[in-house]
């Protein structure tokens, strides 16, 4: 069936796509999972996902429709990479769905070597329905994460993604437990590209008391626009991803 | 790769131009000490942005621009409505109570980190606020606490390995703000073996009253290396009942086992063991994926819910929120 175009709203995301010789990633999307109320099955959910390395789209995948009792499973890489090749990147997702009510969207990277399992919010970037000025509301042009985890086993890295059509400056700051702040370089990201950046390379005189304070230290990401950022712990012994998670803004909404 | 340009929260540090060079304009490169040596001259926004330009380009730094010197930029009633630009800052006066998942048991030990510093662009700001924190166990009851003031740019740290607590316990730990200013306010979770390390942050509650691990499991997987888990809490003053549905690819119902919390308690939650197990022996060739509602679907009596990954092989955790 096709759905009402009357009926429906989008929300455009942005997520990061890991090595593909070493990652699966998938979206798994679950309609029913923004349910503020019971409702039924009238709405109609679909995606479109795109996918860019080094700032050039290399496919496009169109999801099947699906209403609230359904779910959409799409796999990324195939459209990331050519036969043989193994790339990064990152993707937009133009998500459509019953008016008003958006939809939670995870992408799972699974690492192929070792089977391990990592889930990852794909984050919104410009207001949607149901919350139209949310996202510029609190400045979410600086974003926030206390508590950067850095020790033997686990390296930290600030992962931004720019799903923009122009390049977009940022700045990376370092925060001290005693609330010292330490600023990065003022970088740019090119249009639709992500980048990866170890916080202990980034932040070089620091990375012994980061690694002897463990935790301690928080670091936040200002942009001209809200960017998509993460966080994200590598396991050193394994070289697997153990975590990755959204930045977010300082305050509660 | 950094400047090295660090100032302390209170300005008494060695460089007391706070924050100087937090870049605020991106479009005309300017930061945070342009702009403050450019009033200084100007004497007025306005007379700023004639000699900088900045917030005549994209718009991005128009808040900080109101926020710096306390006045609105030309144009920025103009934007109001936008919903791309409409804004205002995040200032909450008032109460809070953020919420978390605790464990502490043989394997896992949890952290807690918050800190309360200020977005660097704002300069030097009081962000002083009153502070109780409490952990409650599986059943809601108070287990450790404390009030204090939390000073600007203080580093907040909970570690269950560091206090005497009963073992195992998973429950719930509740961070309550009085916040009147523009400091940071949210915390961060860290579960850890020692080795492995995953972390996410609090969630008030989940404003879903009906939500699915998204993830298919099937024989294949409960055989492989990974287990599932999940904590799901109780965040407000009443009893609620969840229902725990199993159903395959085609929606179909597998099974169902209600779960009753009361207020302020925790679930820990072998997801393998206890509902795909049960669910995969009576649908053996199904793949199965996980419900979680409360009972009535009510927004009013959504759970928190964290949900968790082990690899038996490499014994890494990984975590994340429904």
């Amino acid at each position: 069936m096709i759905p009402d175009p009357e009926s429906m709203s989008m929300v455009m995301l942005g997520g990061y796509l890991p090595p593909t010789d070493q990652y699966s990633t998938f979206i798994h999307l679950f309609p029913g999972n923004n349910a503020h109320a019971p409702w039924g099955t009238s709405g109609h959910f679909h995606f479109e996902v795109t996918v860019y390395v080094g700032g050039k789209e290399t496919g496009r995948i169109a999801s099947p429709i699906c209403d609230e009792k359904g779910n959409i499973r799409v796999e990324l890489n195939p459209a990331a990479e050519g036969p043989g090749k193994a790339v990064k990147g990152m993707f937009v997702v133009h998500s459509h769905h019953a008016r008003e009510i958006p939809v939670e969207v995870y992408a799972f990277h699974i690492h192929k070597a070792t089977g391990t399992y990592v889930s990852c919010n794909i984050t919104p970037f410009i207001g949607d329905q149901l919350y139209p000025a949310v996202h510029s509301d609190q400045m979410e042009n600086t974003l926030f994460w206390p508590g950067i985890i850095a020790d033997q086993d686990n390296d930290p890295y600030s992962i931004l993604v720019n799903p923009y059509d122009v390049a977009m400056g940022y700045q990376i700051h370092l925060i001290t437990p005693e609330g010292e702040t330490v600023h990065g370089e003022s970088l740019k990201l090119r249009p639709k590209q992500s980048i990866e950046h170890s916080i202990c390379g980034m932040f070089e005189r620091y990375e012994a008391d980061i690694r002897k304070r463990n935790g301690r230290y928080s670091f936040c990401v200002s942009s001209q626009y809200k960017l998509v950022t993460y966080f994200m712990l590598k396991n050193k012994p394994h070289q697997v991803i153990a975590m990755m998670d959204h930045l977010h803004n300082f305050c509660l909404a | 790769m950094e400047k090295a340009q660090a100032t302390r929260p209170d300005g008494t540090g060695a460089d007391a131009s706070a924050n100087k060079d937090s870049v605020v304009c991106y479009c005309f490169n300017k930061t945070r000490g342009d702009l403050d040596a450019s009033y200084k001259r100007c004497g007025s926004l306005a007379g700023v942005q004639a000699e900088t330009r900045v917030g005549t380009n994209c718009g991005g730094c128009r808040l900080l621009l109101e926020s710096m010197f306390g006045e609105a930029p030309g144009d920025i009633l103009a934007m109001r409505g936008s919903p791309l630009t409409n804004s205002r800052f995040c200032v909450k006066p008032g109460t809070r109570i953020m919420k978390g998942f605790v464990a502490a048991d043989h394997e896992l030990d949890t952290l807690i980190y918050a800190s309360n510093g200020v977005p660097p662009q704002f300069g030097n700001q009081d962000t002083t606020i009153p502070v109780e924190y409490a952990l409650l166990d599986a059943n809601g009851r108070r287990v450790t606490g404390r009030r204090f003031e939390w000073r600007t740019g203080e580093t907040f740290c909970f570690d269950t390995s560091k206090v005497d607590i009963p073992r195992p316990l998973y429950g719930m730990f509740l961070f309550q703000i009085g916040r009147e200013n523009y400091g940071a306010s949210r915390f961060n979770l860290v579960w850890t073996n020692g080795v492995s390390s995953c972390s996410t942050h609090e969630v008030n509650d989940s404003g879903r009253p009906s939500v699915v691990l998204p993830l298919f499991a099937d024989r294949a997987f409960l055989e492989g290396p990974n287990r599932v888990f999940v904590s799901v809490q109780n965040p407000h003053p009443r009893p609620i009942r969840l229902l725990f549905s199993l159903f395959d690819e085609a929606n179909r119902p597998i099974a169902e086992f209600p779960i009753a919390l009361d207020p302020g308690s925790t679930r820990w939650l072998d997801v393998n063991r206890e509902f795909y197990g049960p669910a995969l022996a009576r649908a053996p060739s199904a793949r199965v994926a996980m419900r979680i509602a409360s009972d009535p679907v009510d927004v009013s009596q959504s759970p928190t819910i964290y949900f968790f990954f082990h690899n038996r092989n490499t014994g890494i955790w990984t975590a994340n929120h429904l």
